[in-house]
């Protein structure tokens, strides 16, 4: 048995270092089960990252900012974004689990993490402050986040926000997850739109996002959702039933959103 | 490496290895019993401690990172209010509302609910119950269904306001004579803050229509509070795991990774060799002895075909290897390091080929012992074929014949309290089992030739258990951990992880069920047939027992009208096959359910059909009081059939009073009602289920208790039933207390302990109030004799004569006709020391001839989403006769508790495998449990009738209420949209197709 080593960096130096050759340790719900996989566990509790603040763009959250404290803070805000947040984890878990922590281990059934996805979500890796849209660290996320830190998170507040998903149960993991947001930008409008229930991470479908932003076309947004889960098949739900609902929730978003 | 942290209140510096989580330091280092086990994961929150405050999971949070912070576990909260000359401020507000609502069944998560509550209070002194129940939200529950500890905290929030609450104690429960009003207009609800549209009532009672009784009881028919409350609210160390030995070596289990295939090598030398390792052991380490797991009495009423450890492994999760080591992670290790070779052979992981001619054979050992009609040569584990009439006749005599197949799921118990078990040699070179079980008499007895040790040598000890549900119906874990005591000499103890449960403990019997229905025009059923295929899994434990009682309940419920009643038509099939899947077993409702579903659906398609009222259809063809229960001459769990006649049904109340309760009437034929406003993808619908159970096994189980009066008059009540957090206990404590004429608080309860308390069967088949109920009224009658002889003598010593016979107890006194008494404390000073000294004391024992059914009706109130299938399931209604109703708290806290986990059967739950035979569900996040946020208003509503052949009038609570919320749930999604779905769990894709036709 090799033993697991633990540190608690209180600066951010050290804990870049102590990453190199380790894994950041935040919450621990996701990787206390899987200790016996690991050889350094760096826990970032010290470093100081469970700040939020909000202003009139964007909601900056520090990685190791608990699920629950993010929820309390930003309910006002964004009650979808609140919705999907407890749909996430019961309240324990909530109070333990990280934002950090769920953009690196949440799978595609994550109801937050597509919600996040529909907020042009960027993330800020350190070393060397780099700014990640969300999207982007899904699509590799292994490969991004080795040897890194998440420090930050950054949410842009929508001027409209919608969250619908279908499930066994009120509080189960979602079959089917969408989340749409709306941004003004002066004369500029622009919308994410995103989908979750199914695989390793839940995606942004950009060609809805287009069709409805370049020509107004709800069904053709629709029916391009319902195309992207044709085959998002498992044991939970066949592809054609996601495929269906998963245009009815993006329907359902988008007119919420648009109305 | 050492960390300091504050632990309740005190500062303490311990040393730690950083892969130790905070539940490992708190249980085995700190002795802190009160935080609890019950999954790896975090999902069920069982280990619940406050972290700076706040609600958090010890099973998922490493012992190093609350280094510098607080941590507050159950032991600092309150205690005892008299301890001696030592006074204590007593339980808190939020411990004393949990004993006094009933809102403790088990116990098992209670001290979470009360960590999680103080920090909700403390923040929100005033919450509504949204805010309440997501509170609960991180600790899953399977006992209660969450109303009564949701009732508890409003409760315990209102005295902590200073406010001042209605008594629950001593309190009257709230009569209903007369059919309650129509449903209520519900209050507006907080449905996006987790607690949607539940409804809680501030009274905590349940509703129940009185029957005449025929004397006014003292303590029967009261809202006692648990006997065993106290100690759990504390977070004691009451149950199995919660126990400290010097030496005690931990137990691990080499699961197969493959679902049929023989062990062609077994190589342990390595695992031997770890530092730490005090014993592995093989199939060629033990004795070879064939036997059933099924906790049944002599003679097992299924075949026999498991050992302890085999060559041939016959699911993914069968037992390989056995280790026993210093520490868990020891004990992993060295089952990481055992070599297994193995001959794969193609599995049957569908059943419903398993009796296929080509199909491979699962059970091929010579020591197979058969049972009744089994054949393992064709993979069938039992067999059974009941024809009652003539059916054929029965079908050529009607308008009309309707056909359906159905079929249920596998589905898990799921107590959160997982299988544990502890062993060791006591002084006496006896083995002592310490187990969590609910038949510890049929641990002692079946363990005796699987150890090779005869009984009297080995003794039980069942401590609390933390639900059980059937799961605990089987000898399952007990034999690991013996024989590793018997291998190394020392103390082992052996619990599953919560991915353990779902792979390598028992499930409830998936079926395929054919129903065949003939029925004339005016609604009278002329025959009912059904035919089943029941998958048994890998080995046949209860195989015919629980696929026997799907018909024998499920069947015997409509017999038809007029001239079929005296001669009804039913014919029951059932083939019960072996797969390679883990092994189905007992599941509350044992078999029930699995009928019910396909009978409540066929009857509910007829009345549809036909255009009759659900209800009145039904009724019109179920059976009543007086007639034969049509099923009793023909089957009886493998053993003698004998004629049983309906004592009591109060089934036609049931369903007016529950219609009443769920506003029937109004909803169920008005269009508008159906459709919601500004949604034109939601409809509304209402389903109802009529359902009955049994009562114990009528000529088989047998339940002993024992009764010893103390020096102070209070009394020692020992009986070996076993309390899975029932509250049977506590009903059997105010059973005594009622012919003693003695407060609840004067029975002091223990169960069991095999060499201490009278032999019971055990806790199973809805018995418990029933059966052991009667044997303690036999001790108690037979202690309360010598008691009026002795205070008949020492009164006539002191004035006129009094006859034993005009003696009265009550008010812990024996009261002379002429209103002098003498207490019962005097009475045993005198019996133990004075004069003619004896030990009072008697033994009372009760097998029943009859299995008096309870009768329910089920109603459940949906909201379907038509263009997802999404099915959100709004009220859930119960109506039940079960006899007299001992304790109001604790036979609702059954029906609430046992509607939910319906609830879970009815639409989310179930086990799947893949091709090969993995499991998909080894957590609660998979495997997903109704939690607090998402539950369903509940409306519990007590018929009372007065059974005969019971001492007080009682039948049976406990497995009725999972009978029917399924069918009344597939039920109500029909009357809603159409959606006839036929396949559990109605999951929105079904219900989609359904839709689509």
């Amino acid at each position: 048995m090799s033993e697991l080593k633990y540190s608690r960096p209180s600066k951010m130096k050290k804990a870049l270092k102590l990453i190199e050759t380790g894994d950041p340790l935040a919450g621990g719900t996701s990787i206390t089960p899987r200790r016996g996989s690991y050889t350094r566990l760096v826990d970032i509790q010290d470093l100081g990252l469970d700040s939020i603040e909000v202003n009139d763009e964007f909601i900056k959250v520090g990685a190791g900012a608990k699920l629950q404290k993010f929820l309390e803070e930003i309910g006002e805000y964004s009650e979808p974004l609140a919705k999907a947040c407890r749909l996430e984890a019961g309240l324990n878990i909530r109070l333990m689990s990280s934002l950090g922590g769920t953009i690196v281990e949440a799978d595609g059934r994550s109801p937050f993490l597509t919600a996040l996805l529909a907020m042009d979500t960027t993330v800020i890796l350190e070393p060397g402050t780099k700014n990640l849209p969300l999207e982007k660290l899904l699509k590799n996320r292994k490969k991004r986040i080795a040897d890194r830190l998440i420090t930050e998170i950054v949410l842009r507040i929508p001027e409209k926000m919608a969250f619908e998903y279908v499930a066994r149960s009120p509080a189960d993991r979602p079959l089917v997850c969408s989340a749409a947001a709306l941004y003004r930008e002066g004369t500029n409008q622009s919308i994410f739109i995103s989908l979750g229930g199914f695989g390793a991470v839940p995606i942004r479908i950009a060609k809805s996002e287009k069709e409805i932003m370049d020509r107004g076309n709800l069904e053709a947004a629709t029916r391009i959702a319902s195309q992207m889960y044709a085959e998002a098949e498992d044991s939970f739900a066949s592809g054609e039933y996601r495929s269906h609902v998963s245009g009815v929730l993006v329907k359902r978003v988008l007119e919420e959103v648009l109305s | 490496m050492l960390i300091d942290f504050l632990l309740n209140g005190e500062s303490i510096q311990v040393g730690v290895s950083p892969d130790k989580t905070l539940l490992s330091l708190l249980r085995e280092d700190l002795g802190l019993f009160g935080v609890k086990h019950g999954c790896e994961t975090g999902e069920c929150g069982a280990c619940t401690v406050l972290l700076d405050g706040a609600p958090m999971n010890a099973c998922v949070m490493l012992a190093v990172q609350v280094d510098g912070h607080a941590i507050t576990t159950i032991e600092s909260v309150g205690e005892h209010p008299d301890q001696g000359w030592h006074k204590t401020e007593g339980l808190d507000a939020i411990q004393a509302a949990f004993v006094e609502t009933g809102a403790i069944q088990c116990g098992f998560c209670t001290p979470a609910m009360v960590l999680s509550t103080r920090m909700l209070l403390e923040k929100n002194p005033n919450p509504t119950e949204a805010d309440v129940r997501e509170s609960l939200s991180g600790i899953l529950c399977r006992c209660t269904g969450y109303l009564k500890p949701v009732q508890a905290i409003l409760r315990a929030a209102a005295v902590l306001r200073g406010e001042t609450v209605n008594p629950i104690e001593g309190g009257e429960p709230l009569v209903m004579d007369i059919f309650p009003s129509e449903d209520l207009p519900r209050p507006e609800g907080d449905w996006e803050r987790g607690g949607p549209d539940v409804v809680t009532r501030t009274e905590v009672m349940p509703r129940i229509q009185i029957a005449s009784h025929q004397q006014p009881h003292q303590t029967v028919g009261k809202p006692e509070p648990k006997v065993d409350a106290l100690k759990l609210v504390q977070g004691k160390p009451a149950f199995t795991a919660d126990i400290e030995m010097r030496g005690m070596l931990v137990a691990k289990v080499l699961h197969s990774p493959v679902s049929h295939a023989r062990i062609t090598s077994i190589d342990a030398e390595k695992a031997r060799a770890i530092p730490g390792v005090a014993a592995v052991l093989t199939w060629e380490d033990i004795p070879r002895v064939v036997y059933s797991t099924a906790g049944q009495s002599d003679p097992i009423p299924g075949p026999l075909d498991t050992f302890s450890l085999d060559h041939k492994v016959r699911f993914v999760g069968d037992r390989v290897a056995f280790v026993a080591a210093e520490t868990e992670a020891i004990a992993e290790e060295a089952i990481s390091l055992i070599d297994v070779e193995y001959e794969i052979l193609p599995p049957i992981i569908d059943y419903t080929t398993a009796l296929d001619k080509d199909a491979p054979q699962i059970h091929d050992e010579p020591e197979y012992v058969n049972f009744a009609e089994s054949d393992p040569s064709r993979n069938l584990a039992a067999q059974i074929k009941i024809d009652i009439g003539d059916v054929e006749m029965g079908f050529s005599e009607a308008d009309r014949i309707f056909e359906e197949t159905y079929e249920v799921p596998k589905v898990n118990p799921a107590h959160i309290e997982p299988h544990v078990v502890v062993t060791y040699w006591d002084e006496d070179d006896r083995l002592v089992i310490r187990t969590s079980t609910q038949v510890p008499f049929h641990v002692r007895r079946m363990m005796s030739p699987v150890l090779d040790l005869p009984p009297k040598r080995i003794r039980v000890i069942k401590p609390r258990i933390g639900g059980g549900f059937g799961g605990k119906q089987e000898v399952l874990i007990e034999d690991v951990a013996a024989h590793l005591t018997i291998a190394t000499g020392r103390p082992v103890r052996f619990e599953y992880t919560r991915e353990e449960e779902f792979i390598a403990a028992r499930s409830r019997h998936p079926m395929q069920i054919r129903m065949k229905t003939g029925v004339k025009l005016d609604g009278t059923i002329t025959a009912n047939e059904m035919l089943v295929v029941s998958d048994t899994g890998a080995y046949g434990c209860h195989a015919l027992t629980v696929t026997g009682n799907t018909g024998h309940k499920a069947m015997a419920l409509y017999v038809g009208d007029g001239a079929y009643r005296k001669s009804p038509n039913i014919r029951f099939y059932a083939d019960v096959v072996y797969s390679n899947t883990p092994p189905s077993g007992a599941y509350r409702g044992y078999g029930v359910p699995q009928g019910f579903w396909p009978v409540e659906r066929q009857m509910e398609k007829i009345a549809r059909e036909l255009g009759h009222d659900p209800i009145e259809f039904r009724l019109k063809n179920a059976l009543r009081a007086g007639e034969l229960h049509p099923f009793s001459s023909a089957w009886s769990e493998g053993r003698e059939p004998r004629p049983e006649t309906i004592n009591t049904c109060g089934l036609e109340d049931c369903a007016a009073q529950g219609a009443a309760a769920i506003g029937w009437q109004v909803k169920f034929s008005d269009d508008a009602w159906h459709e919601v406003a500004g949604k034109p993808h939601l409809r509304r619908g209402i389903g109802v289920a009529l359902v009955m159970q049994g009562t114990a096994i009528p000529y088989l189980d047998m339940g002993g208790a024992s009764i010893k009066m103390n020096d102070d008059g209070s009394f020692n009540l020992l009986v070996g039933a076993t309390d899975l957090g029932t509250g049977s206990d506590t009903v059997l404590a105010q059973l005594a207390a009622e012919v003693l004429g003695t407060p609840v608080d004067d029975i002091i309860v223990y169960s069991s302990d095999t060499d201490f308390t009278p032999f019971d069967k055990g806790a199973y088949a809805s018995s418990t109030t029933y059966i052991s109920g009667a044997a303690v009224v036999r001790a108690a009658e037979a202690v309360a004799a010598r008691i009026c002889d002795r205070a008949a003598r020492l009164l006539s010593e002191e004035g006129n004569k009094v006859l034993p016979a005009d003696i009265r107890l009550h008010d812990r006194a024996a009261w002379g006709p002429d209103g002098r008494s003498i207490s019962l404390g005097e009475i045993a000073l005198n019996a133990l020391h004075h004069e003619d000294q004896e030990q009072i004391m008697a033994v009372g024992s009760f097998m029943s001839t009859v299995a008096p059914p309870p009768f329910g009706a089920q109603f459940a109130e949906v909201l379907v989403d038509i263009e997802t299938g999404a099915v959100k399931v709004q009220k859930l209604v119960m109506a039940v006769d079960s006899g007299v109703i001992v304790n109001p708290l604790t036979a609702s806290g059954q029906i609430e508790g046992g509607m939910t986990q319906a609830l879970g059967y009815a639409v989310c739950e179930e086990m799947i495998y893949d091709d090969a035979g993995r499991p998909r569900e080894i957590d609660f996040t998979d495997y997903h449990i109704f939690a607090a946020h998402e539950m369903p208003e509940l409306e519990t509503i007590f018929v009372e009738t007065i059974e005969p052949s019971h001492p007080f009038g009682v039948k049976a609570v406990a497995e009725i209420p999972m009978d029917g919320v399924a069918p009344a749930v597939g039920n109500a999604v029909l009357d809603a949209c159409g959606a006839d779905v036929h396949t559990l769990p109605v999951t929105p894709e079904r219900v989609w197709r359904a839709l689509r036709g």
